[in-house]
């Protein structure tokens, strides 16, 4: 009999710090990409959540460094090399990326360019501090004439050559979102099934929150407070651009930093868009490119890069979605009496319904 | 075999606490408490002492007819509210078990009633939440409700201890 | 004054221990409140906004209880349990807070932004 008691009581203490054990929800939160990146994990085992976090934020970071635009790194010392026009050898991490920019640069029609560092950096959205003036019409226009593309970029096994003396990478537009990928697997590599990495804003997402998948707002890109809401199936990543991420006003104009490659001025047709994918790197791409496309080209360039589930702001406030979109998508309360505009079906179906 | 319905002496005694235990459980719940479902549950002085005198049987069944014909009393039979008290006295039963059992060498008064006093408040906030309302905000009330178990198992600990004294004085009839 | 055995002082410890524990494990939620949710015994609950201003009757185990939203105030106004608690609680407007009925099986959660998404896109 004492014995059974004296089990039952270790039974007792046992459940007790077990219940403590059970999956539970970890949050961390460093500064990588130039910005504020959450990673939450659900797991039980707390030690691994907190290594698998860690790694992944010493990652973003040395991403973030060797993939900079402008500061000294991998990529300018790329980018150096690529003016020069002479075959050179590129790092094993930084040419899949560059690979997979290219692919997407030409699946976009040119409007996500990644080798126009030149250009951004002289509406001055090369560097920390804000812009103050807009360049001059012969500036841009002197730009536009050598504009680099991909096609520039010659690949041969590990080896790059440049083909156009304005060459400079920027891979602002998809960094963000490979690395959020990536950072994602590594998670699955280390069994963790549940996850959500937010990075600035743009957020990739594994499994969910144990009775219900994770619950992602969309921010009101011209107001405060919440749009919409969207619930991840899964393994999704969602993607915005917009025009009220980072920009300067001069003469009382709105200059922002996705630049339109064709008129070589801030794309203007949209205020954002955002982009439902499996995979984050393309969702990045694609919500550049489809911004710059803009509310009469969006379709043709979604369904050229593979994407299907589109949400755009017009600068009118309109709403404009893809169907599929439409599905996924829950408009905040208070929304109802907006203009919503529902696209013809987009002909993709690549990914995930 | 001859079953015998003999009321024994044993009976005498678990009824007379056990009627003990109604009557302070019965008054107690006259009194406005400020936080609801928080009382100082000062019945289980008796089962406390009725544990430390005769035994775990005796204080099971004290604690049980006090639940049981406590609710019939007030009203609240097979109620919600009777749903709780049972599953914090079976607790808190459960708790003195193990303990006197296993550790009566090494545990008082102090310790059985606090540490039998958070069981029953824990079981009580389980079936709240699991038949009453599956919500996580129950959780809030989490550390109100032990606070206030450790603090009253302290203080019925401690009258239970002052009684326990008078009745083991040579000077007083022994029940 | 009480005898104390070595096993009352664990306990006593332990007591002490959980005391702090018990309290950390129930933070304060940040930000404003963005939302009601009520829930009513094991079905899906109902999310509503706190800035409109609404009164919502909802059947439970006992009965019908109305819960009132008002200038991002939420109480129950009726409610068929006996003790009334619910009600004499009066307004909530804190993030975090939760009334409820218990007789009733109806909840009420007050939620903030943070709490209603894992992760805001813009």
């Amino acid at each position: 009999m004492r014995w059974i008691c004296a089990s039952l009581l270790a039974g007792m203490l046992v459940l007790l710090l077990a219940a403590c054990e059970k999956n539970n929800l970890y949050r961390y939160q460093s500064f990588a990409f130039g910005t504020l990146i959450e990673i939450k994990i659900r797991h039980n085992e707390k030690s691994l959540a907190d290594q698998a976090s860690a790694a992944l934020m010493l990652d973003f970071d040395n991403m973030h460094r060797n993939w900079h635009a402008w500061e000294p790194g991998k990529l300018t010392q790329t980018s150096d090399m690529l003016v020069k026009a002479e075959w050179f050898s590129v790092d094993d991490s930084l040419l899949s990326l560059i690979k997979l920019a290219k692919q997407y640069s030409l699946l976009s029609s040119g409007l996500f360019n990644p080798t126009i560092g030149r250009l951004i950096q002289a509406w001055g959205f090369q560097g920390t501090e804000h812009p103050q003036t807009a360049p001059s019409q012969n500036d841009i226009d002197k730009l536009l004439a050598g504009l680099p593309a991909v096609k520039d970029l010659e690949i041969d096994g590990n080896r790059m050559r440049g083909h156009n003396p304005q060459l400079q990478m920027d891979l602002g537009a998809i960094a963000k979102g490979y690395a959020v990928s990536e950072g994602i697997q590594k998670l699955r590599d280390e069994n963790i099934k549940d996850a959500l990495i937010n990075a600035g804003g743009d957020l990739c997402g594994i499994g969910g929150q144990g009775k219900r998948p994770w619950r992602i707002g969309i921010r009101n890109p011209s107001a405060e407070g919440i749009l919409a809401s969207i619930e991840l199936n899964n393994d999704e990543c969602v993607f915005t651009s917009g025009d009220y991420e980072r920009y300067f006003i001069h003469d009382g104009k709105r200059y922002h930093h996705i630049i339109d490659p064709r008129s070589g001025y801030p794309a203007d047709k949209a205020t954002s868009v955002t982009v439902l994918h499996q995979d984050g790197a393309i969702a990045d791409a694609a919500s550049t490119a489809l911004f710059i496309a803009g509310p009469d080209g969006w379709q043709k360039i979604a369904t050229k890069m593979g994407i299907s589930h589109v949400m755009m702001i017009d600068k009118k406030g309109r709403i404009i979605m893809s169907p599929s979109m439409q599905k996924r998508i829950k408009l905040e309360a208070g929304n109802e009496d907006r203009e919503v505009v529902i696209s013809t079906p987009l002909t993709t179906d690549r990914n995930i319904q | 075999m001859k079953k015998n319905l003999e009321i024994t002496d044993e009976d005498r005694k678990i009824a007379a606490f056990a009627a003990l235990a109604i009557v302070i459980h019965v008054l107690e719940s006259g009194f406005p408490s400020p936080v609801p479902g928080v009382k100082p549950g000062l019945a289980n002085i008796i089962t406390l002492l009725v544990l430390f005198r005769y035994g775990w049987r005796y204080a099971a069944w004290v604690s049980l007819l006090r639940v049981t014909a406590g609710s019939l009393l007030l009203g609240t039979f097979m109620s919600p509210t009777f749903l709780l008290s049972l599953s914090g006295a079976l607790a808190s039963l459960l708790t003195m078990l193990l303990l006197w059992t296993v550790m009566r060498h090494w545990v008082g008064l102090v310790g059985v009633s606090v540490l039998s006093s958070i069981s029953h408040v824990m079981a009580q906030l389980f079936v709240a939440w699991w038949l009453f309302i599956p919500h996580p905000g129950i959780l809030v009330l989490t550390p109100i409700l032990i606070t206030a178990g450790i603090l009253f198992g302290l203080f019925n600990a401690i009258i239970a201890s002052s009684i326990e004294k008078r009745l083991t004085n040579p000077k007083h009839n022994s029940i | 004054m009480i005898k104390m055995k070595i096993g009352d002082w664990v306990i006593l410890l332990f007591s002490l221990f959980l005391i702090p524990m018990s309290w950390s494990m129930t933070k304060q939620q940040p930000g404003e409140t963005t939302a009601v949710k009520i829930t009513v015994a094991d079905t899906s609950p109902a999310t509503y906004s706190i800035m409109e201003n609404h009164q919502i009757k909802v059947t439970g185990e006992l009965g019908d209880s109305i819960i009132e939203i008002h200038d991002g105030k939420v109480r129950f106004i009726h409610s068929p349990c006996s003790g009334k608690v619910c009600i004499l609680s009066g307004w909530h407007q804190q993030s975090g807070d939760h009334i409820a009925c218990l007789p009733n099986k109806v909840g009420v959660s007050l939620l903030s932004q943070e709490d209603r998404f894992d992760g805001i896109n813009f």
